[in-house]
């Protein structure tokens, strides 16, 4: 169709103050660090760039710019002594930018726009559709570049949305887009790549380039996040703890506090994966502070706002704070490892099962964390997927989110019992090779890419 | 650059465990490379840098010395099952056909079997054998022998090259290749001392009979026929028994001779090398394919690092008038100022509710020329109805000025409507804050400035 260009993709980001600029390439960056963004008029008073890379190469500069706050005084000052608005117009309105002092942020956007090869332009969904942001179009349109309005904040907001579509297709603007940078989506993001597609033909090639990238880097981090979920929730299965001497009360807050540990070793590594800070979970109204989570994993409470029943009576142990099982019985050789042990391998097979074995004898007793628990952990991970992989890298306030004591929102998956089960066959052994625990390691890993990642 | 070998990726998991699964800071100068080869890259600088080298290398080293000593025992094994055979009986040297048989070939099949058997059924305990158990008891002792700063590289190198289908394959090919050599050895053993001696075979059992023994034989070469191998009939067998009176035949000793020999080769030798070349390819493809865990944070971090998704930001146009520090102080939320009766209220982007309640409502050009009238004409102060969570900008603020004749006696009025009180309704202190400011701007007394509900705009109206 075409070559591939060597000059990145200039794309400059316009808009009406505080309509997410800013936001918007923070979100495409995945970074918190680019610009400011505060909620007031002119907090970017520059324009600044980053390039998106796909495997080193800069495919796409994203320019941010400040924003348009008099139009209606632009469009009056570019229009005055009967002439017409036009790109020599605008161009020498640029060049005499010291003439115009009041509109010193408005001519960097312009200058930028002029020189970029595609105009995004942000729209604040619930504000109302005024003459002003005609007057935006009005002159953004007259540099002669594609535009494509992007709109922002659309989150419970159909009819403002609707009317705002009406008022840029009026503008001649076809392809237009809802990209929300706070509750973010990635399919909301390659659309918009394809949209550039769309009206930049010349660039085609590249910008596919940039979408298989970005698709398969999304993909990987999604992916990273699940398994570090499975892991944790491996680990949790099979974690064990011996009582020894009767001393039941020291095993229970031994094992306790490494469910715990296990459970804040995953969230902070999660965060870190998203490239997240502890913060964001604070803001994301997840029950977490200082990284910590906080609500306890063991409090009745926790139970109950993931709509676990914590009074009926199969789970009184763990509204109690017991939270266990013996784990005496459930211990399947399994045909495969017991052939194994009597054919000769039976060294490294003793090993493996000879500890439980001879505890069994000697009547010892270990325990491990109980279903319930085990449920919440799930539960819990499966609402930290679910919001780290929606959540903007621009949101700064609340989210629009569910509630977590609705508990039809999160039902537990109904593989869950069979799973936890499978997993418990390699209780104390994580690289154990039985297909029971191999099986239910694959659907555990299935059931966390299902629920987080399916669009809701 | 090359795509990094397997050894590299040992490396680069050594260097993980060794940097404790934490990234670090990566200011390296590794650019525009693919993940993989700056990985390498990075591991190579901080191999130089720690002087790691012999640290890393040291597993591998003991694992080679530790292969070649048992080969080496294998060896001797070999040579001495062969001995085990032999016997003299006056100035007779006698080989005990069968005992041969059994030491080098009966073991090496049943374990041939074992390890296909696991195969078929893919029990990792069978198919890598007692075998299984040596590098687990290994890394056991030098775990506890050696200093903890070196145990991280032997960890992340013994879990690099032996778990999983990994170690499975490694420890076949390791299994059959000692095989390979306890066979070859005894063959070599047996070669020599057929070539410098003369040698009658016997046979001896307590509870078989011969003709087990000629079944045997026959069985065993059919196959060696094929090759064109003569082989002893069933009296030389029979006539083989110790104790029977030994046959020194010539004949039908070089019968037995090419006989066991071939047997071994056949038997023994190739189904081993065939085995021994399946597990080596296996074992390849395994290093072929062969990534560290990439999902892991630590990898996660080096590749944002590394190979990042985006550059450095730069500020391409500047502001050239940056604008002082703005105070930050906010002032109280001000109740509505009392306003003289018959002021001239104009609205300003008002909300529906609120529109109706003011004389103008400004919402476009032609609205903005009709209040500049308004308030021209107007005798009584003028004051100015916003909607408090709009945001003051700078078109905002050159709009209003142009309807302040007489600011000092204008109000800006902030309305808040109460019904329906949502979060997003309600003024921020943020945007109190800009307000304020534009009323200084603006040359609007601050007393006469607040914030009024609606119920207030109503009675104002009035």
């Amino acid at each position: 169709m075409n070559t591939s260009h060597a000059a990145p993709i200039q794309v400059a980001v316009v808009g009406h103050t505080n309509t997410g600029k800013t936001s918007l390439v923070r979100t495409l960056l995945r970074s918190k660090s680019f610009g400011a963004v505060n909620d007031s008029a002119g907090t970017t008073r520059h324009v600044e760039r980053a390039s998106l890379l796909a495997d080193g190469k800069h495919v796409l500069s994203l320019y941010d710019t400040p924003g348009l706050e008099d139009s209606l005084g632009l469009l009056a000052a570019l229009s005055s002594n009967e002439r017409k608005l036009s790109v020599t117009r605008l161009q020498s309105f640029i060049d005499e930018a010291g003439k115009h002092p009041g509109f010193d942020q408005e001519i960097k956007v312009l200058r930028q726009a002029g020189q970029s090869d595609l105009l995004l332009y942000v729209v604040d969904v619930r504000a109302r559709r005024l003459e002003k942001f005609s007057a935006e179009l009005d002159i953004l349109a007259s540099l002669g570049k594609p535009i494509i309005p992007v709109f922002n904040f659309i989150v419970g907001q159909t009819d403002q949305l609707r009317q705002w579509r009406d008022m840029t297709v009026s503008h001649n603007l076809h392809a237009a887009l809802e990209f929300d940078t706070v509750a973010f989506d990635f399919e909301a993001e390659k659309r918009l790549y394809q949209k550039m597609q769309s009206v930049l033909e010349s660039r085609y090639d590249d910008l596919q380039r940039l979408i298989d990238h970005r698709s398969s880097e999304w993909q990987a981090l999604c992916e990273a996040a699940v398994q570090r979920s499975q892991t944790l929730l491996i680990d949790a299965a099979i974690l064990q703890v011996d009582v020894v001497d009767g001393g039941r009360e020291a095993a229970l807050s031994s094992l306790r506090g490494k469910a715990r540990q296990l459970e804040q070793r995953g969230l902070h590594d999660l965060l870190k994966l998203f490239a997240f800070s502890r913060q964001d979970i604070e803001l994301a109204q997840l029950p977490v502070s200082d990284g910590q989570w906080e609500l306890d994993l063991f409090s009745v409470n926790t139970l109950r706002m993931f709509g676990l029943d914590a009074r009926s009576s199969a789970l009184k142990g763990a509204a109690a704070g017991a939270g266990l099982d013996l784990m005496v019985g459930g211990i399947s050789l399994g045909a495969a490892a017991a052939a194994g042990a009597l054919l000769g391998a039976g060294v490294s097979t003793f090993r493996r099962y000879g500890k439980r074995i001879t505890s069994a004898l000697s009547s010892q007793d270990s325990i491990c964390l109980d279903d319930t628990s085990m449920s919440l952990l799930l539960l819990r991970q499966l609402d930290l997927l679910r919001r780290l992989t929606h959540r903007g890298h621009a949101a700064q306030g609340q989210m629009e989110l569910s509630t977590m004591d609705d508990k039809q929102q999160h039902p537990l998956p109904e593989q869950w019992p069979s799973i936890l089960a499978g997993l418990r066959t390699g209780l104390a052994n994580r690289s154990a090779s039985n297909s029971q625990f191999q099986s239910a390691k694959a659907e555990l890993f299935a059931v966390l890419t299902k629920t987080s990642f399916s669009t809701s | 650059m090359s795509r990094p070998t397997f050894a590299d990726y040992v490396r680069i998991e050594q260097v993980r465990l060794l940097q404790g699964d934490e990234a670090g800071d990566n200011n390296l100068g590794i650019n525009g490379q693919n993940f993989d080869a700056a990985l390498h890259s990075r591991a190579r600088l901080l191999v130089r840098e720690h002087d790691w080298e012999r640290l890393l290398t040291s597993p591998q080293q003991w694992y080679q010395r530790s292969l070649l000593a048992a080969g080496l025992l294998f060896a001797v094994l070999g040579v001495v099952a062969v001995i085990n055979a032999l016997s003299s009986s006056g100035s007779n040297h006698l080989l005990n056909i069968y005992w041969l048989l059994l030491v080098l070939l009966g073991f090496n099949s049943l374990s041939i079997l074992l390890w296909v058997f696991g195969c078929l059924a893919n029990i990792g305990g069978l198919i890598s054998g007692t075998l299984g158990s040596i590098p687990l008891s290994l890394q056991r002792i030098m775990a506890r022998w050696r200093n903890n700063a070196e145990r991280p590289a032997l960890q992340a190198w013994y879990d690099s090259l032996f778990s999983g289908s990994m170690g499975v394959w490694r420890l076949s090919t390791v299994s059959h290749a000692l095989w390979l050599v306890y066979l070859g050895s005894g063959l070599l053993a047996l070669l020599v001392m057929f070539s410098v001696r003369q040698y009658d075979f016997v046979w001896g059992s307590t509870l078989l009979s011969a003709d087990f023994f000629i079944a045997l034989t026959n069985g065993l070469a059919q196959a060696l026929q094929l090759f064109g191998l003569s082989i002893p009939d069933a009296q030389t067998i029979v006539a083989s028994r110790s104790g029977d009176g030994v046959v020194s035949d010539s004949i039908a000793r070089r019968q037995w001779a090419l006989f066991l020999l071939g047997a071994i080769v056949l038997y023994g030798l190739l189904p081993r090398l065939l085995c021994a070349g399946l597990a080596y390819m296996l074992l390849r493809q395994q290093e072929r394919n062969f990534r560290p865990d990439y999902y892991l944070p630590y990898y996660v971090d080096l590749r944002h690092q590394l190979v990042p998704e985006f550059s450095e930001s730069e500020v391409v146009d500047p502001d050239a008038h940056p604008s002082p520090v703005q105070e930050s102080a906010g002032r109280p939320l001000a109740p509505a100022p009392a306003i003289a009766p018959g002021a001239l209220l104009i609205g300003y982007e008002l909300d529906a509710v609120a529109a109706a309640l003011v004389t103008i409502n400004i919402l476009n050009s032609a609205d903005l020329s009709r209040a500049q009238q308004y308030s021209q004409q107007a005798t009584g102060p003028v004051a100015l109805v916003v909607e408090g969570r709009n945001l003051p900008d700078r078109g905002v603020k050159r709009e209003l000025a142009s309807l302040l004749a007489n600011p000092g006696g204008s109000y800006l009025l902030l309305h808040q409507p109460i019904a329906g009180n949502t979060a997003e309704a309600k003024t921020s202190e943020q945007r109190l804050r800009d307000w304020y400011r534009l009323a200084a701007q603006l040359k609007v007394p601050a007393e006469q400035v607040g914030l009024l509900s609606t119920e207030q705009l109503a009675k104002l109206g009035t």
